[in-house]
């Protein structure tokens, strides 16, 4: 046999054999981007319920509350007469955000004073609380502007001049990528390479686990026959999965596909060819494929967190910054996001030529073990052999 | 036979020596890798909030006015101040590059416009893929100009005949006092620590409970004549005592180690351990109970597992949800769990407590009933397929 013969017999294997291979290399990383594109389908954090506490009930406190009731990002769920009552509503979570209008509001204000709004928010979770921060800032903002201005006009000066004179400095912000702040692009593409990884892994730890539980069958062929024959079929495999799930993410969800797809194949391929060889050695390592597999998944959760995909590398302290660059899924899921939402990656280079060592680095041990443990088997083999001739 | 009339304490002594003596590697995933994780994601999360942003300065105007702008960017700590450029290109080369994240842009005449009355612009640009970044730039930033752009409002007025604290309450007649309830200082880990812990828990437990049930199909005699619900109270009643012990040292290490603080009550958080810990069991138990062999029982769940953390609605709520993420999220267990559990460490109490715990428990029994129902009818059917073969 030859490595084309390996080869055709891999892919019977993975094929007819073993149809979980295919399954978990081709399946593992669609199904994700399905799922949490649904997941993530409304793109931004909406209606957030508000409870309203106006203790002024003037002109001026009900065109402010009508800016919230404006904003999509809100929801009323009550306007309520007395602090108890507001508590009680962010205390049983019927409301996560609360807004308190401070009795005398209006006559405050005219009288040339200023007044205080008072939100709370429910901070346990981050991303309604970041959210509402935002809003409510903006919101607050732009009524203090146009308030002030009206109090301005007061000492003859014309509209416009009034405005400029109490928001002499405006922002203007422009985000670039990823204008809305969707979550969809955020998220999506990094959960799904993620599961790419674990389906290179389940399907090549299958594959190398029930080569070595058979080690003597191919005791014939050349090792680098065996290597190529076995390893080629997956490599590929994993890099036309990686360009489907891109298609997908594409097509099914919009995900922008900004990035050259010379850069973007060139990176996938590069993560397929180190996930395999990762793959390969972690199954000469693992007894069965219950270890392999318990190892493989407890393996996955880390390896996200720490790709700085989320949580950035930049505000790693130094420990988990060392952590992060042990996982090839650090080079990986963060360039691939800035390819497809931005169009260019500033380390694609480093980052493929660093995939590209670690994964040569792993083939190389792989075949190692490959031909270590092919040699014991043998030698077992011989033992046993000999053994009744001695007796 | 001696082994018929074995009692549920003799079925639960030897599952523990089974763990114990035989099979080491159970207790060290489920108690060991929850341990592992949280000290992993405690490392992580170490920084608690982005700060020190790569930010790039681009002043055309160059004037005390911009200066000072600069300077209240400089004072944040959520910015750092990487470069200065001259240059509409250099400051587009930069952020290509991704050596600075966001760029503030002060156009030319602008301390002259404020000066004459006119309003300016300050443009802000965030050049960043990851929402961890723009969500930390939006929530300070406005902030950070408007009390800026105050204090030149109040000068400006000032000018206009007015007091100073007159001048203010003109430029900003309404302020905004944000009150952040349970994690006001916006604390990463607080955040995601205690649902990341539950997540690990849950992964420890599905992939050491496996064996449960898989592994006694292959010596279905010894169990001839023992009652089903017994045989399975009495292998699950380890799993669930030892995974307990892994959820409280998951919480004492965050508390102790981590800082996340816990504000409710011990008998609170054992009771939601508890029914989580339970429910998830029986989920793996449920899963052992019908797969041909323990490969199985170990990959099949994880199609329900690995995506449970991300619609659990811990991070991304269920109020963003569409019908289908909100359907697939009632029906896994850490939904009820993980968000309970934060809101008992960070607020003290949690509003679903009870109801969450009930259901949990439920959820967990009509697993088990169901568990027994498989087995029996398997176990049935291969002592009928012995005895043919003895025949």
């Amino acid at each position: 046999m030859n490595w084309w013969d390996i080869l055709k017999r891999e892919l019977r294997q993975m094929f007819i054999k073993d149809p979980r291979r295919v399954l978990y290399l081709f399946g593992a990383c669609a199904v994700y981007i399905l799922l949490f594109g649904l997941l993530y389908s409304t793109h931004v954090l909406s209606r957030v319920p508000l409870v309203i506490y106006d203790q002024d009930q003037t002109r001026l406190s009900r065109s402010l509350i009508q800016a919230f009731e404006d904003s999509e990002r809100y929801q009323i769920a009550a306007y309520v007469n007395s602090q108890e009552e507001m508590e009680e509503y962010l205390h049983t979570q019927k409301a996560l955000t609360s807004i308190s209008i401070p009795p005398d509001f209006s006559r405050t204000i005219k009288t040339g004073h200023s007044s205080s709004i008072l939100a709370a928010v429910n901070g346990t979770n981050l991303i309604i609380a970041n959210s509402v921060l935002s809003s409510v800032q903006e919101i607050i903002l732009t009524f203090s502007n146009n308030t002030g201005g009206s109090l301005i006009e007061f000492t003859g000066q014309l509209p416009e001049q009034a405005l400029h004179k109490v928001a002499p400095v405006t922002l203007e912000l422009r985000i670039l990528y990823n204008s809305t702040l969707s979550y969809l692009d955020f998220f999506v593409l990094g959960l799904a390479m993620a599961a790419l990884q674990q389906g290179i892994l389940l399907a090549v730890g299958a594959s190398m686990i029930s080569e070595y539980q058979n080690i003597g069958e191919l005791n014939n062929v050349p090792v680098w026959h065996v290597i190529s024959g076995k390893f080629l079929p997956y490599w590929l495999c994993g890099t036309l999965s990686f360009i489907m799930a891109l298609s997908l993410s594409a097509l099914a969800f919009n995900i922008p596909f900004k990035g050259s797809f010379i850069s973007l194949l060139a990176l996938g391929t590069v993560f397929s060819f180190t996930i395999t060889a990762f793959a390969s050695v972690l199954g000469a390592i693992c007894h069965n494929e219950v270890s392999f597999t318990q190892f493989s998944l407890a393996y996955a959760v880390p390896a996200f967190i720490f790709s700085g995909y989320t949580w950035p590398q930049h505000s790693m302290d130094a420990i988990s910054l060392a952590i992060s660059y042990i996982f090839p899924l650090t080079y990986f899921a963060d360039t691939i996001r800035d390819l497809m939402i931005s169009g260019h990656a500033p380390s694609l280079g480093k980052n493929i030529l660093l995939l590209l060592s670690i994964g040569t680095v792993l083939l190389i041990i792989s075949t190692l073990m490959y031909i270590y443990r092919r040699k014991h088997s043998s030698d077992l083999k011989q033992n046993n052999q000999l053994s009744p001739l001695k007796q | 036979m001696a082994v018929s009339k074995m009692q549920l304490k003799d079925i639960i002594k030897s599952e523990f020596r089974y763990m114990f003596c035989h099979n080491p590697k159970i207790i060290f995933i489920l108690i060991g890798l929850p341990i592992l994780y949280t000290m992993l994601f405690g490392l992580v999360y170490n920084g608690n909030i982005v700060k020190n942003i790569p930010t790039l300065i681009y002043d055309q105007d160059q004037t005390p006015i911009s200066f000072a702008l600069i300077q209240s960017f400089a004072d944040s700590e959520r910015y750092n101040i990487v470069t200065q450029v001259t240059s509409q290109e250099d400051m587009m080369e930069s952020l290509h590059h991704g050596d600075a994240l966001v760029a503030v842009v002060i156009p030319p005449k602008f301390a002259q416009d404020i000066k004459l009355g006119k309003s300016s612009q300050v443009l802000i640009t965030i050049s960043t893929a990851n929402l961890m970044f723009s969500n930390a730039i939006l929530g300070s930033v406005q902030e950070i100009v408007q009390t800026y752009s105050a204090g030149i409002g109040q000068k400006s007025l000032e000018g206009l005949s007015q007091t100073p604290s007159q001048a203010l309450s003109s430029a900003a007649p309404i302020r905004l006092a944000v009150r952040v309830l349970h994690n006001p200082t916006f604390s990463y880990s607080n955040f995601m620590l205690p649902g990341l812990g539950i997540n690990g828990l849950q992964l420890a437990i599905m992939l050491a409970i496996c064996y449960i049930l898989a592994r006694e199909y292959t010596r279905i005699s010894y169990w001839e004549g023992i009652s089903v619900p017994s045989i399975i109270l009495g292998k699950l009643v380890p799993y669930w005592l030892l995974s307990m012990v892994g959820f409280v040292l998951c919480l004492v290490m965050n508390i102790a180690l981590f800082d996340v603080p816990c504000r409710g009550d011990i008998g609170s958080l054992l009771l939601i351990g508890s029914a989580f810990t339970f429910a998830i069991i029986n989920v793996g138990t449920f899963f052992s109970a019908i797969v041909p062999n323990i490969v199985y029982a170990v990959q099949l769940p994880m199609l329900y597992i690995m995506p449970a953390y991300l619609f659990s609605g811990y991070s991304w709520p269920i109020l963003a949800m569409n019908d289908f993420s909100k359907g697939f999220s009632a029906l896994l267990p850490i939904t009820y769990a993980a968000d309970t559990l934060r809101d008992l460490l960070l607020a003290g109490y949690s509003p679903s407590l009870f109801i969450n715990t009930t259901l949990l428990f439920i959820f967990g029994s009509v697993l088990f009933f169901l568990s027994s129902l498989l087995f029996c009818l398997r176990r049935k059917k291969l002592l009928h397929t012995d005895q043919e073969a003895i025949l």
